[in-house]
Formats: structure tokens, sequence, C-alpha cells
């Protein structure tokens, strides 16, 4: 038993829903037989990693999908043992090093360097160079980034790198300037209403149009979430009819029943109450700038619109705290008073004064 | 003499004046203890013991000229020291042998009785002069047991374990017959740890009870001189040398005992290995190591091995503001898991004393016996004040406050001529600073405060005892939350000298027009002195005023104020701070922490009888750490699954319920995205997606608020007992580290709540996934 996300996951360049453009640029390169260094970049759930897999069974064939899991044991300069997970083929080895955190270049070089050095040994293989595919790369520390640059450049011959991130802001320039850079956009509602259809064609019922409708306003351009919604949603109630609940994730109905009781009553004791929750979902894993954004727009969608802009600022001013800081829960709360003063001041005067 | 080893030189010193005989023996017999191994290792490098003296009174004269000559002989015995080592130390002393006490000072080995040293003060009172060059700690250190400063329960503890450890029976238990075999008792006593912060007695109580008991002691310490000598020789690492100088001495020494059966035939003395220095355990393969060596220890025990006993002064926190990242993730302060390692420390051998930091009645009377002995007259002793706020103002540190002591009389000696002059300076000194009066604040200096003592001996006590004195944790949060300002109302209680000391200041200047809102009245807080006393570290001690401070204050807009400067204090970083912060921006953080509360809390603070609650963070945070370790269980096992799902696609067969392989999933997708919905998916189908260990990482039922919340409460009293003071410090000490983890109450009742269902979801899961293997 599989989730619709895998069993209906395109496995060619051919079987792709969107982005038919990208998709055959792809294919081309993959023929040329001089394929680059990429890096795959664009929001979460719009399909890069499936992107990537398609391009890799366009160089390689269907061996690539010949899989197996790797525990890899690295040893940083302080002595101190690593485990790293890696998935990895004949043709390719896939990781993710910023789950080491600060030790990530040791992983880097390691790996990469063994990778580089030993050659193709199936002759009969399409291409003579591995792939190494790289997640997260925007989480690399700066360090690893700089390893990375330079073993990009030695171990051309035999290697090619895939980067995947979701925004190329924080990754550094010499590696932007030495990969192809693949934008991979979120789908537009009518691509993800196809994809959407194609599943319920597959899965031989037909979809109402407003159950469409609510799952695209939740999803907003991740198809990840949207098929996983809509696999929720059909569990609920197989006909998919008459009113319908959407299925989210249970920390984002957290998240809104926050902002309401912010809107509700602005007090210590309140800010108390609701600081029990952020804990909650800190100790769930929840990250907390995903908390901080999904309560400050709940909030924005419930206040007055001279409101709306100071919310959104003082969100964006403690975002950038909290990367800069060391306690989240300082800057998530930080946060909340303030939008509660505002609001509180705003109730009482009825009109604002200029932020800072 | 032989002016050759380092423990000869120490000796020579305290004894270049002539001394009688008798207290010349009391000196070497003091310094004798403080000796290392050193002192012998620089003589042969590998041979790291010595035996340290101790032996009953009656018999100690013979024995020290027995063990001298035993101990030439033992050194003839010993292999040629390697080329490159200069032989000076196997020079024979000059001095000539019947002179036996006087050899006995510059020996290695002394043996001397201990219970001269009364006997000796009452005659060498004219030596006073002399005895100055000596300290008073190493001079009139208790000789019987009752006169050790530590409590009676703890020393009978320590007593009762030595001998339970050496033979093998409780001390107050007639001595069973000699067949008995006594080694099963033994065999579980093999290392006893004693810790407590520096000066209560740890060390001088082992000593002391070891002599008592007629026991060896084989001391070993860190010596560090070897690197400057042993230029030809191969260096031993320092903890090599400690293994092998622990698995040496669990064998019984060859060539003394082959000594002592000459001499004595019958008895063997009992032995014990003392560590009262630790090596560098914040280096990894050193700690390790060291922990190995001390398990080997342990598990290797025959009737004749010996027990070990390991003094570690903790260092405490000392009220430093600095935590760097190192320390943090080490978890402050070394423990005695640090030390000793966790086979040892749970394994059955292995028991741990804690001193406590001594009362000060109990360091009076310490002080007290000891002005006895040293100053005979009672016309030259300082006054009973004095001492008594010498023993307020040390921290329950005896040998700190014995060295005041010994600094107090000796000045009163030499300024007596002119005392007057002196009197009058210090008068004019005291006018004209204001801030040297009166440091002894804190917790404990209250008492001393009302002591009389005259103005200009405070002022001296002060300069030389002025330590940072730690206040408890709660009396330090309860500063800042009451916010306490010049003329509040219902000042009563507040400390007279303070509010004068404080109205004295200058007044603030105006503020302009713009900035009036910041104005406030005078602080009590006097921030330059309270800083150093807070006893936990900057970034604590911000968790746990963010826990509670909301409490304390009457409107949002202070909340937000105050919040907001714990914001800045969190992201303050220097240029150079890469992954901590630098010790620089720790203290500032600290400073904006502290001082923005202070301005942002309302004043007066209101006073509902608000509850200083420990911060949830920790809890928080290590719920967050076994999530993000089951969400990596949970990666371990969608990855598995693809990857054989995959592997099925890849032989060609055409399954319609398998996946198809998409790359490994992002820990934030997992936790945010899929996680979340394949538990609503799966409690809803019914076929199992997720392993049983993802049960955690669902969030529990949203609960509507409740006001009243059975959290775990430690309510901030102004004076808490000593003993609760010192476990609230630390647990707050830890940082991140091992806080006891109190359950706060809703939690567990909405996990209760829902537990029941959900347990009867994942049965039906488990049966599942026998299904699908």
């Amino acid at each position: 038993m599989s989730l619709w996300v895998d069993k209906y996951r395109p496995r060619s360049l051919d079987e792709l829903h969107y982005h038919p453009e990208l998709s055959s640029r792809l294919r081309s390169l993959a023929a040329s037989g001089d394929f680059p260094h990429i890096l795959f970049y664009g929001p979460s759930g719009a399909g890069k990693k499936t992107r990537i897999m398609c391009t890799l069974r366009e160089l390689y064939g269907p061996g690539v999908e010949k899989l197996r899991i790797d525990q890899r044991v690295f040893v940083t300069p302080s002595n101190r043992k690593l485990d790293v997970n890696v998935v990895q083929s004949n043709y390719h080895i896939e990781l993710t090093p910023s789950d080491v955190g600060m030790y990530d270049r040791v992983v880097i070089q390691d790996i990469l360097k063994e990778i580089a050095q030993t050659q193709q040994v199936d002759l009969n293989a399409k291409q003579r160079f591995k792939v190494v595919i790289i997640n997260e790369a925007d989480a690399l520390t700066r360090d690893a980034q700089a390893a990375l640059r330079r073993t990009m450049e030695k171990y051309m011959n035999n290697m090619r790198l895939i980067l995947c991130a979701n925004s190329t802001s924080k990754i550094i320039a010499p590696i932007r300037s030495r990969c192809l850079l693949v934008r991979v956009a979120a789908p537009s509602d009518d691509e993800m209403t196809k994809v959407l259809q194609h599943v319920a064609k597959k899965e031989r019922f037909s979809l109402p149009s407003p159950v469409t409708k609510s799952i695209l306003s939740t999803s907003q351009g991740n198809l990840r979430k949207a098929l996983l919604v809509f696999e929720a949603m059909k569990m609920q109630k197989p006909d998919l009819t008459g009113d319908i609940e959407v299925a989210k994730p249970d920390w984002e109905t957290y998240c809104s029943k926050i902002a309401d009781s912010i809107i509700q009553e602005q007090s210590a004791q309140r800010l108390l109450d609701v600081r029990g929750k952020i804990y909650e979902l800190l100790s769930h894993c929840i990250p907390p700038t995903v908390v901080l954004k999904t309560i400050s727009e709940r909030i924005v969608d419930r206040v007055d619109d001279a409101l709306k802009p100071q919310i959104v600022h003082w969100a964006a001013y403690y975002e950038l705290r909290m990367r800069m800081g060391s306690k989240k829960i300082f800057h998530l709360e930080a946060f909340i008073a303030k939008v509660m003063t505002v609001y509180k001041q705003f109730n009482m005067i009825g009109y604002i004064e200029d932020y800072e | 003499m032989a002016p050759t080893s380092k423990s000869s030189k120490k000796s020579s010193s305290s004894s270049s004046s002539s001394s009688s005989s008798k207290s010349s023996s009391s000196k070497t017999s003091l310094s004798a203890p403080t000796r290392k191994m050193s002192s012998m290792s620089s003589f042969q490098p590998t041979l790291n013991f010595k035996p340290s003296s101790s032996s009953s009174s009656s018999s100690s004269r013979p024995s020290t000229s027995t063990s001298s000559r035993k101990d030439e002989e033992d050194r003839k015995l010993m292999p040629p020291p390697p080329p490159g080592v200069k032989p000076k130390n196997v020079s024979p002393p000059k001095v000539p042998n019947g002179a036996l006490n006087g050899k006995g000072k510059n020996k290695e080995v002394i043996v001397v009785d201990d219970d001269d040293d009364e006997e000796d003060n009452r005659s060498g009172l004219n030596d006073a002069q002399d005895d100055k060059a000596q300290m008073w700690t190493d001079l009139y250190a208790p000789a019987i047991e009752a006169e050790l400063a530590p409590g009676k329960a703890r020393i009978a503890k320590v007593k009762n374990w030595l001998h339970e450890s050496l033979f093998g029976y409780p001390s107050d238990v007639s001595p069973p017959p000699r067949n008995v075999n006594t080694d099963k008792l033994r065999k579980y006593k093999r290392i006893l740890f004693l810790s407590g912060p520096a000066g209560v007695g740890k060390t001088t109580t082992v000593r002391l009870l070891c002599q008592s008991l007629g026991v060896e002691i084989m001391e070993w310490g860190e010596s560090v001189e070897e690197w400057s000598l042993g230029g030809g020789i191969d260096r031993e690492s320092s903890i090599s040398k400690f293994s092998s100088f622990i698995s040496r001495s669990s064998y019984p020494s060859l060539s003394m005992t082959t000594q002592r059966t000459s001499s004595q035939p019958t008895a063997m003395k009992p032995r014990l290995i003392l560590l009262t220095s630790l090596p560098n355990l914040s280096h990894i393969p050193t700690r390790e190591s060291f922990h190995s060596s001390l398990l080997t220890f342990c598990q290797t025990f025959n009737s004749l091995s010996c027990p070990m006993v390991i003094i570690h002064s903790d260092a405490g926190s000392g009220g430093r503001a600095e935590e760097s990242w190192m320390e943090r993730d080490r978890g402050g302060r070394e423990g005695s898991l640090e030390v000793l390692g966790r086979e040892v420390r749970d394994g059955p051998w292995c028991q741990e004393i804690d001193f406590l930091p001594l009362a000060p009645t109990f360091l009076n009377k310490a002080l007290l016996r000891v002005l006895q002995t040293a100053i005979p007259r009672a016309v030259d002793r300082p006054s009973h004040a004095t001492v008594q706020l010498i023993a307020l103002s040390s921290n329950g540190d005896l040998r700190s406050a014995i060295n005041t002591l010994q600094l107090v009389c000796s000045g009163k000696k030499e300024s007596k001529s002119k005392k007057r002059k002196s009197r009058g300076d210090n008068e004019v000194e005291e006018d004209g600073g204001p801030r040297k009066k009166g440091s002894g604040k804190g917790s404990r200096g209250g008492k001393g405060a009302k002591l009389d003592v005259s103005k200009d001996l405070r002022a001296v006590l002060d300069a030389m005892t002025r330590k940072e004195q730690s206040l408890n944790l709660f009396h330090a949060l309860g500063k800042v939350f009451y916010n306490k300002r010049l003329d509040d109302p219902n000042m009563d209680d507040e400390d007279e000298e303070l509010l004068e000391r404080i109205r004295k200041l200058p007044p603030d200047d105006p503020l302009p027009s713009h900035l009036r809102e910041f104005t406030r009245r005078k602080s009590l807080v006097q921030i330059e002195s309270f800083i150093p006393t807070i006893p936990v570290d900057a970034s604590s001690f911000a968790l746990w005023i963010h826990q509670s401070f909301p409490n304390y204050c009457n409107e949002i807009e202070e909340i937000s104020a105050g919040l907001d400067e714990l914001c800045s204090a969190d992201v303050m970083r220097t240029d150079d701070d890469i992954w901590q912060s630098s010790p620089q921006a720790i203290s500032y953080a600290l400073h904006l922490s502290v001082r923005g509360m202070l301005m942002s809390l309302p004043s007066p603070v209101p006073r509902k009888s608000q509850k200083v609650v420990k911060p949830q963070f920790f809890e928080s945070f290590r719920l967050e750490r076994d999530n993000i370790s089951s969400l990596d269980h949970v990666a371990g096992y969608i990855t598995k699954k693809g990857v054989v799902a995959s592997n099925a696609f890849a032989d060609g067969g055409v399954h319609h319920e398998l996946g198809v392989w998409g790359g490994m999933m992002n820990k934030r997708v997992l936790a945010g995205e899929m996680v979340p919905m394949m538990v609503k998916i799966q409690s809803l189908h019914g076929h199992l997606l997720l392993p049983p260990s993802a049960q955690s990482l669902c969030l529990p039922p949203y609960s509507s608020f409740t006001s009243s919340r059975a959290t775990a409460e430690l309510a901030a009293k102004d004076e808490l007992d000593a003993e609760d003071e010192y476990e609230a410090t630390a647990a707050g000490d830890d940082g991140l580290g091992d806080v006891p983890s109190t359950h706060s109450g809703w939690d567990e009742e909405d996990s209760l709540k829902d537990g029941k269902e959900k347990e009867e979801d994942w049965l039906m899961d488990d049966d599942i996934v026998d299904d699908w293997d």
C-alpha cells in the first residue's frame, strides 16, 4: 500500500504533467552526452526530486532504480563519528549532508572524493560519469559549499553533481555559476487540477470541482500537499460530495487557533497560554519560521485593513531576528506580544501610529 | 639537606629558620601530604607512586628512620635512571644520621606524629614569626576526627566506606573471625568519589581518617616538571602514566613488603590510592582512557587490591556570565558522570559522597580552634566579631577563611606600632569610596552586616575576602522581577544601609522630552554588583526570566517591551562569532536582558503572590530531541519502503500498489506535511504507513485555554533553606543539559485522554505490519 503521491509519481520525463519545455530540455541534455552540473531549485512540492529521478532514468535507463541504502560513517577532525544514510544505485548516489549540521563539509569532501576517484566499472553504463545528488543544498554551511566548489572543478571527468534547493539565495555565487540553474516553478492551478484529475481517473472516480477548489486553496502550489490532502479527503468521504472538511495537517489547525486566541484576548495570561501551544508545536519539530508565518497569515486574514501592513512588518522583523538568534521561542513570543499590543492599541484608539 | 626535589624545596623554605625539632617535624608532617608524585617521578619517570606518611603516634619516630633508610635502599635497588637524567636526586642527604628529625623533614617519606601539633604550638609560641612562613591551613590542620569541619554524618559515611573497603566489614562491627572471607564486601567497595566545593575539607577528611585507620596513602597527581626535565627520555603521556600507575598499584609493592616483612613480618599495611588532581578530562581521548582504566581497576580485584578515593572539587559556575558553546555542549561543570564514566558510576563498585559548603557556624568553630592554637594570648586575637564576619563572608570555604584569618592576624601584628595612624588612614579611605563597604551582602551577608565590627576592619576584610558571592537563583530572579526602586511603597523591610547608599547617589539628569517615557526612579538593584552574583549562565537566566516575567506585568505593552529586550539579547553577536557567541557578546546580552527587564517591568510591580516556574524550554527541548530521533526513524522507514518498491520496479514487476521512488525526504517536509497527513490517512483507511515510533510525532488535540494549570511549580521564596537553594541552582546550571524532567501537568492529562484511543489504533496497525512484511 502506498500513498497516491508515490503511486502516481511520474517515472519518466514523458509522464510529467506540467512544464513540458523543461522536460524536453532535460531530455536533450541527457541525450547530448555533455551533461552539466545542475542546480534544481523551486518551492517545496513543485516536483524537483521527481524531475531529477526522471532525468536520471533518461540518462542511465531503468538500472538507476535498483537502489540500496547504505549507512556511511564519517569521522570528523575531532574524532566524532557521524552516521549518514545514503541511497545509491550503480550510477548515482543521493545524500543529505545538512543532516549532520556543521560537519557537512566532512561528508561532502569524503563522499565526493570517493566517488570521483572511482571509475565507472559497469561497461554497459550509458554514461562515463556518476551522479551525486545533494539534497537541501541551501542548508549547507559555507564551508561545505566552498569544499563543493573545489571538487566540482577537480572531478568533472567522472562525476556530475545535481543539487536540489528551495532557493538559490543561500548558495554561494561560485557554485551558482558552475551549475546549470533549473527552476522548477510551482504548478499553476490549472496544472494542479490536471494532475488531480489524472489521479482521480486512475482511481476511477470523478472529482467534483468544489473539492478541487478547496484542495488548491489549502495546498498553495504544493502538489505533494495537494495529493496528500486529496487522498485524506477521499478517505474521509468516499463520494466527495456535500460539505467536506479540508484535511489539513494538525499543526496548521493549531496555528490558526493560536491566531484566533491572540485576537480574542490580549493579556499576560493569554500570552502564557499561547506560549504553551507554541512549545507544543516546536517540540513536534514544526520549524519556528513556518509557525510564525502561518500564524501571521491567519492574523492578517482576520484583522482590519489598516492593521495588515503592521502585522506583516512585525512578522518579517521577528523572523529575521529569529534567524539571527538562538532561542526561537523568545522571538515567536515577542512577535505575538507585539501583535497583541498593536491590536489592542488599534481597538482602543481606532487608528494606528506609524511603526518604527 | 638535599634541595633537589620539589618537595624538599617546599619544606626547606619552611624550616630555614632554626626551630625546635618538634615543630619542624610537625611542619614536615603537614607538608608531606601535599607533595605530589612528581617529586619522585622526576627521579624515575615510570615510577609514579610514593607511600605517603601515616601511622600512629607512638611508633612514628622509629619508623621514620626505618622508612627513610628503607627508602634509600629502595632507590639503590631501582634500575639506574636513563641517560640524560641528572642523578641529583640520588645524592644522599647531608644531614647526619643522628638528627633523625632534621633528616626526616627533607626525606621523601616521612612518618610523623600529627598529635604533636598542639603540643608543638604550645611550645613553639615564640616561633610565631617563623610560622608566618607557612600557611595556617597546613599548620593547624585538624588532628583528630572531632576537629574535622564537615558534618559528622558525612565523616562517618566516609569512615565506614574506608573501613569496609579496606577491612571488609563496617567500622562499628566487631571484626569477623580470621578465617571469614572479607573480600565479598571489599570487592564492591572500589571507588569512593568525593565531590563538593573547594575548601570544605574533603582531602583533609580522607587523610585524617586514613591516618587513624593506619592506612598508607598512595597519591597520584599530575606532574608538570617532567616536560622540562625529560630531555632524552621517551615522554609518556600523562594518561598512559596514569593507567600504568593504576595497574601497578593494584599489586602489592614488592620492595616495600619485603622490607616490612623483614622488620615486622605480621602486619601488612592496608593501602589506598588517592586521586586529588585528575587528568584533563575535557580532552576526549584522555577521558576515554581514564574511564577505561578506572573500569579495569574496578573489575580486577584480588584480596590484595587497594581501594581508590577520588576527590573532585566542582568549580561551580561562580556567577560567571560566560557560557561558551563548548561548555554548553558538555553541560557546564564536570559531574561525576564526566569524571567516572557511565559504566563505573552506575556499576556496583562506586559510591559517591557529596560534601556541602560549610555552614558559617561550622566555619566559626573551626576558625576559633585555629585561632586558639595559633595565637596563645587572648589579647592578641582578633575579636569574635571579626572571626564571625570572616566565617560569613567566605562562602563556606574553610581554606579561604583560614587564609583570610591568617592575613588579618599578621596584618594586625605589623600595624600595631602605628595603629593610630593607620586607623586614621583607613578612615580617610573609607570616606572616599562609598562602594568599599558592605560587600558582605548577599544571602548570608545580610546577617553579617549587623555584626559589631569596626568600619575600617570591615573595609579591610572586604578588600581581602571580596569574593563573588553567588545569590541563589530565586533570589536573583526576585531581584529582577520585583524591580524595587527608591521610594516604592511598603519599603519598610528594606536594608537601610542600601537605601542610604542609593539616596546618596547623584540624581539622574532629566531626560529630554522625546525620551520622557524612559524616566524611572532609581533602582535598588545595583547592576554592577548584581550581575556577577547571578548563579547561572546568561542564556539560562534569560530563560528563567522569560518563563515567569509576564506574571509580574500589568499590561501587554510591558511584556512586549520586555520580550523585545530578551530578543535583542538573544541576537547579540560580535563579528567574530561564527558558531557561538563570544564571551563579550554573552556579557552584553546578560546586561541587556537584566537592564531591559528592569526597564520594562512596571514600578512598583504588582504583588499577587506570583510563582517562579522552571522554564518549559528544557522540557520542550528534550521532547524536540526525542521527536527528531523518531523523525529520523520514520525517514529511514519511508526510505526503506521506497527503495524496496523501486527495486521491484526495476526488476520489471509492474505492480499497481507500488510507489515510485521520489528521492529522500527532507525532514522539514516530513515533519510538516508527510507525517501529519500520513497519520490522518492511515487512521482512515487502516493501512499502515508509518512505524509505531511515529506516534510521538502526533500533536495532542488542541485544548482550549485554562487559566490554572498544574505545572511543576517552584515557589520563589526569598529565603529557601540551603539544601533547596543548592538543588535549584544545580538544576539551572546545566543549561540545556540534564534538567530533571518534571512533566507539566496538562501534557500528561492530554496524553492520557487520547492515549487510550490512540493505543488501539496502533495495536491495529501493528497487526498489519506483520502482513506487510
